[in-house]
């Protein structure tokens, strides 16, 4: 019978201790310290943050404004930062993309339709993306690893193809953002009328 | 004697149950362990779409006469 008592309070005394150290490793607080009077009590305030993945388009329309093929050139490369070669569109309008999460990003390009649907020959109508965070709207450091080069056209390699062009697109505040600019290619023989596609940009949690 | 080997094996097996509580609770519920979690689970796969336009201005008669070896220099410099 006193073997059975001992027993009894063998086990209450071993799960006290273990509750009381599994308190102590779970971190629901300090442990009670007796010290007598004049003691401060503290408490530990915590708050788990998860994970969000956002990426915002800021500006959703570039326009390059109204222009035409220099005469006797046989086409015509618009860029939206307002740079066009061979012609006379001059409107400066970029993609501005926003990390609007709190991790990083690898993100990718696509178009709905590379050549806009232009039906000129005199060249092969195409279109490119020029992506950058060393000038406005983009924010230095935003892009960790360029996929695509940095400030430089990378032409579409078809309608409804996926390119990545940043892997980390960071999101701290100050470099969560990159400029896009689209180029378009226009042959001489394109007739007048407004033009457009659709770019979809998607962003995938970075490992 | 077979008695005392009942009970021992019994507190054995109670600290195995409340070590395996313990480790359960500081994999699974700490903060490191639930953010890890969602992060991996997540997979986040945010898509936005915008629009690029052009106006092509008719140029009239001005193309007829193209230089026809002339090259398009890719660089927006």
């Amino acid at each position: 019978m006193a073997e059975d008592k001992l027993t009894f309070a063998a086990i209450i005394l071993v799960a006290i201790v273990a509750i009381i150290g599994m308190i102590g490793i779970m971190g629901y607080g300090e442990l009670p310290q007796i010290t007598g009077a004049g003691t401060t009590p503290s408490g530990t305030a915590k708050i788990n943050i998860s994970g969000l993945g956002c990426l915002a388009l800021d500006d959703e329309n570039v326009s390059l404004g109204t222009g035409s093929v220099t005469a006797e050139k046989i086409a015509a490369l618009a860029v939206s930062n307002g740079t066009t070669v061979n012609g006379s569109w001059s409107a400066d309008d970029a993609f501005n993309l926003r990390n609007c999460g709190n991790y990083d990003l690898n993100v990718t390009i696509e178009t709905d339709d590379k050549d806009l649907g232009m039906t000129g020959t005199a060249v092969t109508p195409t279109s490119y993306f020029q992506p950058y965070d060393d000038a406005a709207p983009g924010e230095a450091g935003s892009c960790v690893t360029w996929v695509a080069t940095e400030d430089q056209l990378t032409e579409f390699s078809g309608d409804a193809t996926t390119q990545g062009f940043c892997e980390n697109f960071t999101y701290g505040s100050g470099d969560d953002e990159l400029g896009i600019d689209i180029g378009i290619k226009v042959p001489y023989d394109e007739p007048a009328g407004w033009r457009s596609a659709i770019i979809t940009f998607t962003g995938e949690a970075a490992t | 004697m077979a008695r005392k080997k009942r009970d021992i094996r019994k507190i054995g097996f109670i600290i195995a149950l409340l070590l395996l509580v313990v480790v359960i609770a500081t994999t699974g519920f700490s903060s490191e362990g639930l953010m890890n979690e969602d992060k991996t689970k997540e997979d986040v796969d945010t898509s936005v779409t915008g629009e690029v336009a052009l106006d092509i201005k008719d140029a009239g008669e001005e193309n007829v006469t193209v230089e026809a070896t002339d090259e398009l220099i890719m660089s927006s410099e």
